[in-house]
Order: C-alpha cells, then sequence, then structure tokens
C-alpha cells in the first residue's frame, strides 16, 4: 500500500502555507524545507514500491481502482517524480541567493509549489480530464513565473505563453469530449481497450490529433513552440531551470504514457506522424539556435531542438528507440537545469545577456564556465551519461531509417555547433579589465549539486543501461499499465 | 430529406470556437483578443453540453429514477468554466500591468522578442 496521493498534496499544503507565513522568513524557509524532505521521502517510499511491484495504482477517497479520480505510477514515471522534486529543490536553493531583499519571496515559493503539484499530477492521473486540470494548473503558474520580475518584456512573454495555452486547452478540452463521446469513459485504460480494438475510425484520428496539440503546446514541439525561446530568456533563471528541465520532461512522459504506451502507436494512423513531427522540432530548434546571441534565448532553442529528439524516439516505437528515450530523459534533465542556472550566474555576475560581451568570463568566473561546460558536455553526448543516450538514439534512428538517422545526426550536430560558439567565446582572453561582480553561496551550492549528480549519473552509467532496458519492456508492453488503470 | 440537428448543433458549436479563436488572432488589442478567447470558450462549453446530452438518459434522484442528462458531463463544464474564467482574468490583469508600463495595450506594437 503505497501513498501516490502525497505526492501532489504535499506541494499544495506547501502552496497555502507559504502564503500564510509570508510575514514569518524564517518560518517560511523552515516550511518550504519540510515540505521538500516530506516530497523527498514520500518520492523513496513510493519508488521502492515501484520497483517492487512494477506498477502502482492508488485510488483516491477509497472508490474501487477505475470508478474514482485514479493514480498510477510505474518506473519510467518514478524518474519523473524524482527529477521534478530534485530541480525544484535546486530551484528553491538557487533563488533563495537572490532573495536576500525580495519582499515576495512568499509568491514565489507558492507559485513553484503550484508548478510542482501540477507536474506531479500530470505523471500520476489516469484520466484524461484531470490530466488537462493538471496541464492547466502547470501552465498557469508557470505564466505568472515567467513575469515574476515584472520589467515589460516579461509580461509580453507571458502574455504570447498564455494566450496560446488557451487556444490549445481548448482544443484539448473539445478532444477529450470528443473521446468520451465515442468511448463512454474518461479513464485512459478503457480509451487504450477501445483505440485498440477500433483502429481506423476518423473520429479517433481527429480527438487523437487535438489531444496532441493540447500536449503539444506545453511541450514546445514544431509548430507550436513559438512562446518558448521568449518565456524561457524572460524568466528568472532558476524557473527556467525548472521549466526546461523538469516540465518539458513532464509534458513528454504525458505524451509517452498516453500516446505511446496506453492508445498505442499503431492503433491510431496519425500517430504515425510523430517520429517525422520530432525530427522537423529537432533541426529547427537546432537551426533557430545557430543564429542566436542573446545565450538563454540560445538555450531555449536547443532545448526545443533537444525536446524533438526525445519525442522522435517516443514515436518510432522500437525497443531501443525507448531505451534512448528513457537514458535521454535520465540525462537531459540535470543538464538542462546546470545549463540555465550557469547561463542566469553570468549574467547575474557580468550583467549582460549576449554571449558575444561575455569575453574572459573563464578567468572571471572559472567554476560557473565549467558547470556550463559540463552542462554541455552532458546535453549533447561528451564523455558522461550523455554519450550512451545518443548511442542508443543514434542506434533506434538508423534502425527505423537512414533518412531519419541522418536528420538526427545533423540536428545533434548543429545544437554541438551553438554551444561551441558561447564556449569559444566564455575561454577567449578578456576585452577589458571589467571584473565581475560577486555570487551568492546559494546560487553556487545549487549549481554544484546538479554538477555533483551529472558527475554521479556518469558513474551509474551499467545500472542506469540495464533500468533503460526494465522499463523499455514495460512501456512496449502497455496492456499492464492498462490493466493497472482499469483495476483488474 | 431529414437533417441530424444533433450533427448541426456540434457544428455550429466548433464554428462560434473557431471565429473566437480568428477574433482573438486578427485584433492586436489585448481587450478584443480576451473578448474572442472568450467567445472560443463559450463555443466549447456548448460543445461538451451538448456531447451530455442523451434521449434516454435516467438517474436515481432521492430514491426514485428520473429522466436526465450526463451528469459527468455537468461536472465537467463546470471545472472548465472555471479554468477558462482563470485564464481570461490572468490576462486582463497581464494586459493591465502592460498598460501600465508602456501606456498603450496594443499588442503589434510589442514587439521587443522577436527571432
Amino acid at each position: 500500500m503505497s501513498n501516490l496521493y502525497y505526492l501532489v498534496v504535499l506541494p499544495l499544503i506547501g502552496a497555502l502555507l507559504s502564503l500564510v507565513l509570508a510575514r514569518w522568513r524564517r518560518a517560511s524557509i523552515l516550511m518550504t524545507s519540510l515540505i521538500l524532505g516530506a516530497l523527498v521521502v514520500s518520492v523513496i517510499t513510493v519508488g521502492i514500491d515501484v520497483f517492487d511491484h512494477g506498477i502502482v495504482t492508488e485510488s483516491v477517497g477509497g472508490w474501487p481502482v477505475g470508478t474514482g479520480l485514479g493514480m498510477a505510477l510505474d518506473l519510467l514515471g518514478v524518474v519523473i517524480v524524482a527529477a521534478v522534486t530534485g530541480l525544484s529543490a535546486t530551484s528553491f536553493i538557487y533563488f533563495s541567493g537572490k532573495a536576500q531583499s525580495d519582499e515576495r519571496q512568499s509568491i514565489f515559493y507558492s507559485l513553484v509549489f503550484f508548478l510542482v503539484a501540477g507536474l506531479m499530477g500530470m505523471t500520476l492521473v489516469t484520466d484524461i480530464f484531470n490530466l488537462f486540470v493538471f496541464v492547466e494548473l502547470s501552465s498557469v503558474s508557470a505564466c505568472v513565473l515567467v513575469s515574476y520580475n515584472r520589467r515589460s518584456e516579461d509580461f509580453e512573454a507571458a502574455l504570447k505563453y498564455l494566450v496560446l495555452e488557451t487556444i490549445s486547452s481548448f482544443i484539448f478540452l473539445g478532444g477529450i469530449v470528443l473521446v468520451y463521446d465515442q468511448v463512454g469513459s474518461l479513464n485512459m485504460g478503457v480509451i487504450g481497450v477501445f483505440m485498440r480494438n477500433e483502429s481506423g475510425n476518423i473520429m479517433s484520428d481527429i480527438s487523437v490529433a487535438m489531444m496532441a496539440i493540447g500536449l503539444g503546446l506545453p511541450a514546445a514541439i514544431f509548430p507550436l513552440h513559438t512562446w518558448l525561446p521568449d518565456a524561457f530568456s524572460r524568466a528568472p533563471s532558476s524557473i527556467a531551470a525548472l521549466l526546461a528541465g523538469a516540465s518539458k520532461l513532464v509534458c513528454f512522459y504525458a505524451i509517452v504514457r498516453l500516446f505511446s504506451q496506453v492508445i498505442g502507436l499503431n492503433s491510431v494512423s496519425i500517430l504515425r506522424l510523430i517520429p517525422w513531427i520530432g525530427l522537423a522540432t529537432a533541426l529547427f530548434g537546432a537551426l533557430m539556435a545557430l543564429v542566436q546571441v542573446d545565450i538563454k534565448r540560445l538555450l531555449g532553442y536547443t532545448t526545443i531542438a533537444s525536446g524533438g529528439l526525445a519525442l522522435a524516439l517516443a514515436g518510432i516505437g522500437t525497443s531501443r528507440g525507448f531505451q534512448g528515450l528513457v537514458l535521454h530523459m535520465i540525462n537531459s534533465a540535470p543538464a538542462k537545469a546546470v545549463l540555465f542556472l550557469s547561463a542566469g550566474c553570468l549574467i547575474y555576475g557580468l550583467s549582460v545577456r549576449d554571449f558575444r560581451e561575455m569575453k574572459g568570463a573563464w578567468s572571471a568566473m572559472p567554476g560557473v564556465c565549467l558547470a556550463f561546460l559540463v552542462g554541455c558536455l552532458a546535453d549533447l553526448g561528451g564523455p558522461s551519461l550523455g554519450f550512451f543516450s545518443k548511442a542508443y538514439m543514434m542506434f533506434a534512428f538508423v534502425e527505423t531509417s537512414a533518412l531519419m538517422g541522418l536528420v538526427g545526426g545533423l540536428s545533434t550536430v548543429l545544437i554541438a555547433a551553438s554551444y561551441i560558439r558561447v564556449v569559444q567565446v566564455l575561454v577567449s582572453s578578456p576585452a577589458s579589465g571589467d571584473g565581475a561582480g560577486s555570487i551568492p553561496n546559494a546560487m553556487l551550492v545549487a549549481i554544484g549539486a546538479l554538477v555533483a549528480s551529472i558527475v554521479l549519473l556518469t558513474f551509474l552509467f551499467w545500472p542506469l543501461i540495464s533500468f533503460a532496458e526494465t522499463t523499455s519492456l514495460q512501456i512496449i508492453d502497455g496492456m499492464r499499465l492498462i490493466a493497472a488503470m482499469v483495476g483488474i | 430529406m431529414s437533417i441530424d440537428l444533433g450533427i448541426v448543433a456540434y457544428n455550429l458549436s466548433f464554428l462560434l470556437m473557431l471565429l473566437g479563436i480568428y477574433c482573438a488572432l486578427s485584433h492586436s488589442d489585448i481587450i478584443k483578443v480576451v473578448c474572442g478567447l472568450s467567445i472560443s470558450s463559450y463555443g466549447v462549453t456548448l460543445f461538451v453540453i451538448q456531447i451530455g446530452y442523451t434521449q434516454s438518459g435516467s438517474t436515481l434522484a432521492s430514491g426514485a429514477v428520473v429522466p436526465s442528462v450526463d451528469p459527468l458531463m455537468e461536472a465537467l463544464v463546470l471545472t472548465a468554466v472555471v479554468i477558462e474564467t482563470g485564464f481570461m482574468m490572468l490576462m486582463l490583469a497581464i494586459g493591465i500591468r502592460i498598460f501600465q508600463e508602456e501606456g498603450h495595450m496594443d499588442l503589434s506594437l510589442l514587439r521587443r522578442l522577436r527571432g
């Protein structure tokens, strides 16, 4: 017996309490650490349970499984909840370095807790309407957090995200209702069984496409990606790291769970387009990253590109593809977060956003630049777990078709080229004797923790590869998750 | 020749949703964008309500079987309406902040973030 709903309830309690305790600074910091500690403990207990049983299900409120609000967690889901918990803790630590003179920090804590609750809910729920509710909960709090610094450009980015998110949420809701009209149930498991039996139905194509638009906008899939570079470049760095590392990961997990695992890639014909859309996203993001000069905007476009690669792996449907996907997800969460946090430190220390003016940053801030380099290496497949994820990814692409391997390889090389452009400027000799401002210790602690986790993951590559093999078998055998969701 | 009124009503609510989205995308004033999006949200809500209508539905109310529509869709509409209202309010709030910062609410003049 496990308690999956603690993963959603604890952040919601935290969101409420941080508003109540807004006046008392020490009490709110203590409360935040207690909630995060409780979250870590429940992730560990749930994780042990999932490793013992394969899939853990729970029905909130004592209803039989499959009737009420159901929750289910599988092996890949454990990776996701662990990444969300770890990255939210890092972003709290990073923010506390900046927040010494910030009176609105309780609002920040509350919104981050709401975001975490939405992400946990998206990972756990087994019916599509609650998936919709949690997607909207996390996107609304993300929108407000993007405009946290209250500059004019921040509001512009937040408004752009919000308008697009509203339109996509209407389409998502329409798709959910169309599915309900055909199937007569909102449970993902029942929908999966229906779609597997009734393949070739034009209405299932339409409704699945509408749901894909609803999930594709927060996941920033081409051509629904336009909000991401603006939002990520204007958001505070701690939020950009949380969105790039955790939020995108959860969106892709929801896509994998709903489309690859439950509905099945072969049962609805429109899902065969997924790998090509993913590769188009990857190529487009990599090409656009090459021409950027704002360092966080460049990182935003490389985030789009690596998300596209993940989508392509999710759509191929071979066991090697899913192994690559699992390794890619484990590797890219800390890599993306460390890239955004160290870029935020560079901007904070040098007070420029244009990376061409960051000459000589290596001599001023060697630690931060080293962390940026580690993030780049992990993200593009250098000597780290990223190497194995990229190797499995290329094997999976080439196995499927030569063209896919070509496009995937080309976009990886283009991402590498845009990282090299940045690193080359950072290590060049300083243009003037302009010293860097001092960086708060909390920021360095957050970056150091992420670098340590990348190094740890590198040394754990052998158990992680065998974990990826077990997980890919579980993803391919979608019927087990369906049975757990329906309650057989 | 008979026309299925149910199909016509589905298509009309979809048309309302598309009209709202067109209105939101073709105007550059933030208030008009919000108006368009709320028209679009009415279209979606209407669609959800229509799906909930059944000819021969019945439910147990206070011990007796009475004719009824699908109660699940009513719950969905309630939740969806609250979420949509939250979106509209947040959009208007951001619009007010943009007006305070810039002195106008014209999206076509907000072009700092490009490329």
